[in-house]
C-alpha cells in the first residue's frame, strides 16, 4: 500500500537496546553505534568512536546478542577489525528496539 | 720519482754568522779542522762519497771530521751561543704547500743538557725568519740520523711570500742557553747535511696499484692511460674488488653467493665488454604490484634493493562494514 504524503517515516524515537549477530571470525570485533549525521548515539554512556568489543570465534554455533543503549530516531551500526590477520563474516543482523515517542514536538 | 728537486747540496760559501755575540771564527766557536772555518764548508750530499756505503747516513758516520761541521759552544758572560749560517740555492716553486721538510743529518757528541739547538730558515732576500725551530737536544741521537722537520702550510706560504724559492734559502744553527743553568752544556753537534726538501710539482710516474687481487690468482688486467693493476706476488697492498670479480661467462658475480651467477645482475652497458651471453634476469622485487590471494588477510610489502625474500606483512587498514540508518 502506498504511503500517504502526510505519513512521515523515521521520526519515531526508539530505544535501541541490543543487536543480534550471526558472526564468525577471528579477533576482536569492534562495534560502533552512530546516530544520524554520525553523531554520538548515546552521549550519556559513551562518546562516539568508543567501540563495543566482541571477541569472535570461528564457527561459534550461536548468535550472540550485544547489548546497546541508544535512544535515537535512527542508528547506524559499524563493524570493523583493526589488527593484522583479524577478519569477520556477518550473515545476519537483528536490531532490537522499543518505540518510545512519536517524534520531537514542533521543530524538534 | 724524485724526492728532492733542489737543493740537494749546500751553497759552497757557508759563512759564519755575525750575531749574536759569542761567535768565534776558530776553534771554540764553529770548529771543523781547527783552522779557518770558512774553508771548512759543510759537505754537500754530492761531496760525500757513498761508494762503499748504503746510504748517506752510513757515508758520514765514520768519524771522518772533514765530512761534517762541528758546532761547539762559545762561552759568553751570561750565555752560551754559537751560530752558523749557510745557504742553499734557488729552488723551483713546486706550487703546493704540503710535504715540505727541513732535512738535517745530525748527531750529538757528549752529554746533552737543557741547552737548545735552534734551527732557522729564511729567504735570502728577506732575512726574516720564516721558519724557526728549537730542537730538543735529548732527541738528537749519538749516531748520525736524518731528521725531517715538517713545515706547516703557513710556513711554506710565508716562505713563498718572501721570495724564498727565487732568492735561495739561508739556514742557521744556533746553540743557545744560559751559563747559570745548573748543568753546563757539554755537548757538541755534528751536522753533515741540511737541506730544504720540497715535493715535486708533477709526478712523472703514473698511478700504480699492485698486490693480490682477492682470492682469484688469475685476475690480471691492465687499463691504459696511467693506471695499472697487476697481480703482485705480495698480498695486502691494495685489495681490489673484494669478493667480486669479473667472470668470463658474463655478469658480475658475488663469491659469497656460492657461484650463483643469477644474483645481482642487471645490465652492463658501455665500455666493458664481457665474453659470453649475460644472463637476462627480471627484477625479483615486484613492489607496487598488488597481488590478490584468496584467504590472505594481510598486505605483504616487498622491500627494494635487498634480498628478494625480504618482505614485511602488515595489517590491511581497518576493514569495516557499516549499515544504513535503521529505525522507523
Amino acid at each position: 500500500m502506498a504511503k500517504g504524503p502526510m505519513k512521515s517515516q523515521g521520526e519515531t524515537i526508539n530505544h535501541f537496546n541490543g543487536v543480534l549477530l550471526r558472526v564468525s571470525g577471528d579477533g576482536e570485533l569492534q562495534i560502533n553505534v552512530y546516530a544520524l549525521d554520525d553523531a554520538n548515539a548515546d552521549p550519556s554512556v559513551a562518546p562516539v568512536e568508543t567501540p563495543i568489543p566482541y571477541t569472535m570465534t570461528e564457527g561459534p554455533s550461536r548468535q550472540p546478542t550485544i547489548l546497546l543503549n541508544a535512544r535515537q530516531q535512527r542508528v547506524s551500526l559499524e563493524f570493523k577489525v583493526t589488527e593484522i590477520n583479524e577478519y569477520f563474516e556477518i550473515g545476519r543482523i537483528l536490531l532490537f528496539r522499543k518505540r518510545l515517542f512519536a517524534g520531537y514536538v514542533g521543530r524538534g | 720519482m724524485a724526492l728532492f728537486s733542489v737543493p740537494t747540496d749546500l751553497h759552497p760559501s757557508a759563512q759564519i754568522g755575525t750575531e749574536p755575540e759569542g761567535v768565534l771564527l776558530d776553534g771554540a766557536g764553529v770548529d771543523n779542522v781547527g783552522t779557518n772555518p770558512i774553508q771548512a764548508n759543510p759537505p754537500s750530499q754530492s761531496q760525500i762519497a757513498i761508494t762503499n756505503a748504503s746510504d748517506l747516513v752510513d757515508a758520514v758516520d765514520d768519524d771522518a771530521e772533514d765530512k761534517f761541521w762541528t758546532l761547539e759552544e762559545t762561552l759568553g758572560e751570561n750565555s752560551v751561543s754559537t751560530v752558523v749560517c749557510y745557504s742553499g740555492g734557488p729552488v723551483a716553486d713546486p706550487g703546493v704547500d704540503t710535504d715540505h721538510f727541513i732535512d738535517i743529518l745530525i748527531r750529538v757528541n757528549g752529554t746533552a743538557d737543557t741547552t737548545q739547538l735552534i734551527i732557522g730558515m729564511y729567504s735570502q732576500s728577506d732575512e726574516v725568519n720564516a721558519v724557526y725551530f728549537a730542537l730538543d737536544p735529548f732527541v738528537i741521537p749519538a749516531a748520525f740520523e736524518l731528521i725531517k722537520i715538517p713545515l706547516t702550510i703557513e710556513q711554506v706560504q710565508d716562505f713563498r711570500s718572501k721570495n724564498g724559492y727565487v732568492a735561495g734559502t739561508i739556514f742557521f744553527l744556533q746553540i743557545a742557553g744560559s751559563v747559570e743553568e745548573p748543568n753546563p752544556f757539554l755537548a757538541s753537534y755534528d751536522v753533515a747535511y741540511i737541506s730544504l726538501e720540497v715535493p715535486t710539482s708533477s709526478p712523472s710516474d703514473g698511478i700504480q696499484a699492485s698486490g693480490g687481487a682477492g682470492e682469484n690468482p688469475d685476475f690480471e688486467d691492465e687499463i691504459e692511460g696511467g693506471m695499472e693493476f697487476t697481480n703482485g706476488d705480495e698480498e695486502g697492498d691494495i685489495l681490489l674488488l673484494e669478493n667480486q670479480f669479473v667472470e668470463t661467462s658474463g655478469g658480475v658475480q658475488d663469491e659469497s653467493q656460492e657461484q650463483d651467477t643469477t644474483t645481482f645482475i642487471n645490465s652492463v652497458t658501455g665500455g666493458i665488454e664481457l665474453e659470453g651471453d649475460p644472463n637476462i634476469v627480471m627484477s625479483v622485487d615486484p613492489s607496487g604490484i598488488y597481488t590478490l590471494i584468496p584467504g590472505q588477510r594481510f598486505d605483504r610489502l616487498y622491500t627494494r634493493n635487498v634480498a628478494p625474500d625480504d618482505t614485511e606483512d602488515v595489517a590491511i587498514p581497518t576493514p569495516f562494514v557499516k549499515t544504513g540508518f535503521l529505525g522507523e
